[in-house]
């Protein structure tokens, strides 16, 4: 299942209207709502997609990790 | 010199919005881009501010009189136009292209032979003082580096390490030995291994002067006094005894957030340490900034090696709602998404500057989120003579050589148009869990960069600007008076953006 944010860009914390609009997505599941501003929800890209696009103060962005910054050398083949 | 830099388009926009209009662009900046909206040269009188720098630039297209204009200028031009206004962005214009598909490339044969083990050679690594075997540290051994061919392990508490050349006596083009901490690294380029070679390694002194020092000097204690910064990392050790690490939170999903000590790596820790470390050589070292007001956030999860986008932009607001003055981001890759970008533009709209590390993937493009025009994003430049000859540092020194000719941009370093300013990042000295390390990356030139801006902003000449309102004229204002302080070390603004901050 792909992970995706959620971040409301308007004035004050992120409404709940459109909080419920999301969690009432069929196959999408809130998995953090800790942050005022963010919601974390796994599921269907395309559904979410398709909602953010009605929700023009919210901008929807794939979680995807960042590696720890090292410069070091590393072998990419053994030999 | 003559320069050698070439006219470059850029879309010219405000920082926050599509078009200049209050109340989120100053009037000085709507003035700016109406003034300019109809094209050709832009004369320096149109900047509204007597003081600012002259710029030439032809302006070429425009989609609205407040809004983003296409322009053409010399980068070094957009460099002194970021600095003398930075409630614009400029945006370097891009062309996408097909994605062509990677070719294959052939995988060398083991020498072994088919059928056979590839036999392993066990190497020692040993401290120069007093030959005690070095546990811990990490050896990587290139039979051909350019390729990429070799091995790597990490030394047991004999010492030892055994690794898989491909031969029980193998030439080795570069072997690189990192000790966890206490020691500089070692580089040998082109020896012959067998079992039982012995790899020496110096101790560390920490009196002695790395690049930090060597461009800064060791900073009195009072210094950065009133600043915040926040740390967004792998967690700052919290019992380091150079440290005080004020408070901060852990933003991994499903992790404790009152545990923002490390997560398993000590580079959060060494990140700490430059901008804050309040010990004193010989038995402990300084950071720029030891009167701040350091806060650890950490989003690495335990052991993890890589972070969220959710945990690190989670972050980044909490810090901005903590009111961190400075928030450093020694992290970075991948691509540009829309959520960190308004992360980093809220921050800003709440008098916060972000410092972020361009990355090090070997003179790639500036990694996001170093790219966003928001972020002050940093690039490292190394100097000879402030590291060991035989260390890891010395396959750091590359062209191009600044005017001192001593000077150089690290090999690592990322480079690109997007670039504000270069910081000391090669064999920097720090704090690590349980004792202090050298460490080399943009990782660390970025952290030199916020310690600097905070001991900057603690002096009286410029606490005028943390009196500001919380908003985003205050970030401006922290953004310009950085930017104002750097000297340009002679690498072009492709390498070192506006330069060292001094």
């Amino acid at each position: 299942m792909n992970r995706f944010i959620l971040r409301y860009q308007g004035e004050g914390s992120k409404p709940a209207e459109d909080v419920n609009r999301i969690r009432s997505l069929e196959n999408i599941k809130v998995l953090d709502e800790s942050s005022p501003r963010m919601l974390l929800v796994e599921g269907a890209g395309a559904r979410l997609k398709a909602l953010v696009e009605s929700m023009p103060e919210w901008v929807l962005t794939p979680q995807r990790m960042i590696p720890l910054p090292d410069p070091r050398p590393k072998p990419r083949k053994r030999s | 010199m003559k320069s050698k830099l070439s006219i470059q388009q850029y879309i010219l926009m405000p920082v926050r919005g599509f078009r200049a209009i209050q109340p989120f662009s100053p009037l000085s900046v709507v003035n700016f881009f109406i003034s300019i909206a109809s094209g050709g040269m832009v004369s320096p009188q149109a900047f509204g501010k007597k003081k600012a720098p002259p710029v030439k630039m032809r302006v070429l297209d425009s989609i609205h009189e407040d809004g983003p204009k296409l322009v053409e200028l010399l980068p070094d031009q957009a460099i002194t136009l970021r600095a003398s206004q930075p409630s614009v962005k400029l945006v370097p214009v891009v062309y996408y292209r097909t994605a062509v598909s990677p070719r294959l490339t052939i995988r060398s044969r083991a020498v072994a032979g088919a059928g056979r083990a590839p036999l392993k050679i066990t190497l020692k690594v040993v401290s120069k003082k007093d030959a005690k075997p070095v546990s811990g540290a990490t050896v990587v051994a290139f039979v051909d580096f350019e390729k990429g061919i070799g091995d790597q392990g990490t030394t047991n508490s004999k010492g030892e390490v055994r690794l898989s050349l491909g031969g029980s006596r193998k030439k080795v083009q570069r072997l690189y030995v990192y000790p966890e901490k206490g020691f500089w690294g070692r580089l040998k380029k082109n020896i012959t291994v067998i079992s039982g070679t012995t790899i020496g390694l110096g101790p560390l002194d920490l009196s002695y002067a790395d690049s930090l020092r060597y461009f800064y000097g060791n900073s009195p204690r009072g210094s950065g006094t009133g600043i915040k910064v926040a740390v967004i990392d792998t967690g700052v050790d919290t019992i380091h005894s150079d440290l005080h690490v004020d408070g901060g939170m852990n933003t991994v999903l499903g992790e404790d957030p009152k545990d923002f000590g490390p997560n398993g790596s000590s580079h959060g820790t060494h990140v700490g340490g430059i901008i804050a470390g309040q010990g004193r050589p010989p038995s402990g070292l300084r950071g720029l900034a030891p009167g701040v007001k350091l806060r650890s956030y950490r989003v690495f999860g335990k052991n993890a090696e890589g972070a969220s986008n959710y945990d690190i932009i989670k972050a980044i607001d909490q810090a901005a709602a903590d009111g961190c003055d400075l928030i450093n981001m020694s992290l970075g890759g991948g691509r540009s998404d829309d959520a960190m970008r308004a992360a980093i533009e809220e921050a800003r709209a709440k008098g916060s500057l972000v410092i972020v590390a361009a990355g090090n993937e070997y003179r790639s493009p500036v990694s996001f989120p170093a790219s966003d025009p928001l972020a002050i994003a940093v690039s490292a430049i190394g100097r000879k003579g402030t590291f060991p000859k035989d260390s890891t540092e010395a396959g750091d020194i590359s062209r191009p050589y600044g005017k001192d000719r001593n000077n150089f941009i690290a090999a690592f370093s990322n480079i690109g148009p997007e670039l504000d300013l270069t910081g000391p990042g090669v064999g920097v000295l720090s704090t690590v869990p349980g004792g202090y390390a050298p460490m080399s990356g943009t990782s660390m030139a970025c952290p030199a960069v916020a310690g600097f801006a905070a001991k900057m902003l603690s002096m009286p000449s410029h606490r005028n600007i943390l009196k500001m309102r919380r908003d985003q004229a205050r970030s401006d204002a922290m953004a310009q008076a950085l930017l104002q302080a750097a000297k340009s070390l002679g690498f072009g603004p492709r390498y070192e953006g506006k330069g060292l901050p001094l």
